[in-house]
């Protein structure tokens, strides 16, 4: 179960007085459901970085379709859309450990730093656009480890111990299409994990 | 355990857990380092003896991660190989004849793997063990990945195989698609956890 901090208890007991009475509340347009501390700060971030590879693969399969990428490996189409059922199925758990903790589902993308979107859009070749993609599942499951140290809750860290082996297998297909190798690493690291200080929420 | 002597202590269970792993690790090792010397295995080219040689290399590493933890846990090492999975490859390995053969094996051994450190990871007694066996779970993945593609394009021979891992461009949809069979990495094969934990 995700813990509930104090500073949410008191927000949903009281509603909107309760909480202009307590300091940590937090800017305006913020509620209880939408602030994320502890477990799941990092289970949002989890999903807005799965919602990151949905919008990612669905450009991609764009650019694909459009010619905007040159030679494009046969493998590819049928690689995107499997990775585009996968991470939204990720998402969706991640945002019902959300529901179930009271919060509010992240639907989309708010991180911070360079977009993985806007790169993907611009991609003119598909090594380039391979090269995001490759990074963005190495992050995603970086990321996931990361989250697996740091979680409470027994069905959040069953989530993050599911999720972070289907993120690198993503990641050897990839490599596999761009002439890499697919296993580069004898153990994954969190040397590139997002940091939960990039949730813009 | 009885309720009245409550849970075991964490360090126990990681010791049992630790040891268990090693001891797959082990026989994951074993096997790609006689893999490694079948002649079946260069008829699949340069990526495939690089990618057995590298195998052996990661199962190596892992095991050794495995058992330093099981000793700072307050265990020992263990360096016998897990009972079922040796029985499996020491029946298996005097009739490999085929390259298709020797991908099949090590997939079960990767998969057994992946599968028993994804669970063992959500039983971990301590964050650092966790993050152990949520560190090497996604490699054994990758190996898994790499080898159902490969399993794949093996439908039309060796040959085939080596050709299609030296041009990236000409992968076909039937190996990407094999390569990835479901969204959360399951659990259902995973090992008992004393199942390699004794001397």
């Amino acid at each position: 179960m995700i813990h509930v901090s104090r500073r949410v208890f008191l927000a949903g007991t009281g509603g909107a007085a309760a909480c202009a009475a307590v300091a940590a509340c937090g800017g305006g347009g913020k509620t209880a459901a939408n602030t994320y501390t502890g477990d799941t700060r990092l289970v949002a971030l989890a999903a807005a970085l799965e919602n990151q590879a949905v919008a990612v693969y669905t450009a991609a399969l764009d650019a694909a379709k459009g010619g905007r990428l040159g030679t494009v490996p046969a493998a590819f189409t049928s690689f995107a859309q499997t990775a585009i059922q996968q991470h939204a199925a990720h998402a969706k758990a991640w945002n019902a450990l959300l529901s179930a903790a009271h919060k509010t589902p992240v639907t989309d993308t708010p991180l911070a730093g360079p977009s993985l979107l806007d790169q993907a859009n611009g991609a003119s070749t598909f090594a380039a656009l391979g090269g995001v993609a490759l990074h963005l599942e190495n992050q995603a499951a970086q990321t996931h480890l990361a989250a697996l140290g740091a979680l409470t809750g027994t069905d959040a860290v069953s989530t993050a111990a599911g999720i972070g082996p289907v993120e690198a297998m993503h990641a050897a297909v990839l490599g596999l299409m761009l002439g890499q190798s697919p296993v580069p690493a004898d153990f994954l690291t969190v040397d590139g994990a997002v940091k939960t200080s990039a949730l813009q929420l | 355990m009885s309720k009245t002597t409550g849970a075991a202590p964490a360090s126990g269970i990681d010791v049992m857990l630790l040891r268990t792993a090693a001891s797959l690790e082990n026989v994951a090792a074993g096997f790609y380092a006689g893999a490694g010397r079948l002649a079946v295995v260069g008829e699949g080219g340069s990526h495939v003896a690089a990618f057995v040689a590298a195998a052996a290399d990661h199962h190596g590493a892992h095991a050794a991660a495995f058992n330093s933890a099981a000793v700072r846990a307050g265990g020992s090492a263990q360096h016998n190989g897990d009972p079922r999975y040796a029985a499996v490859v020491n029946s298996a390995m005097p009739g490999l004849t085929t390259l298709f053969g020797v991908v099949g094996l090590a997939l079960t051994l990767e998969d057994a793997a992946a599968q028993t450190f994804v669970d063992f990871a959500k039983l971990a007694g301590t964050q650092s063990v966790r993050t152990l066996f949520g560190s090497v779970a996604p490699v054994e993945a990758q190996h898994r990945a790499a080898l159902l593609a490969m399993q794949t394009l093996l439908d039309h021979g060796p040959a085939d195989l080596a050709a299609a891992l030296t041009r990236p461009a000409k992968l076909p949809a039937a190996a990407s698609g094999a390569a990835l069979p479901a969204s959360f990495y399951p659990t259902g094969n995973a090992s008992a956890i004393n199942e390699g934990a004794s001397s």
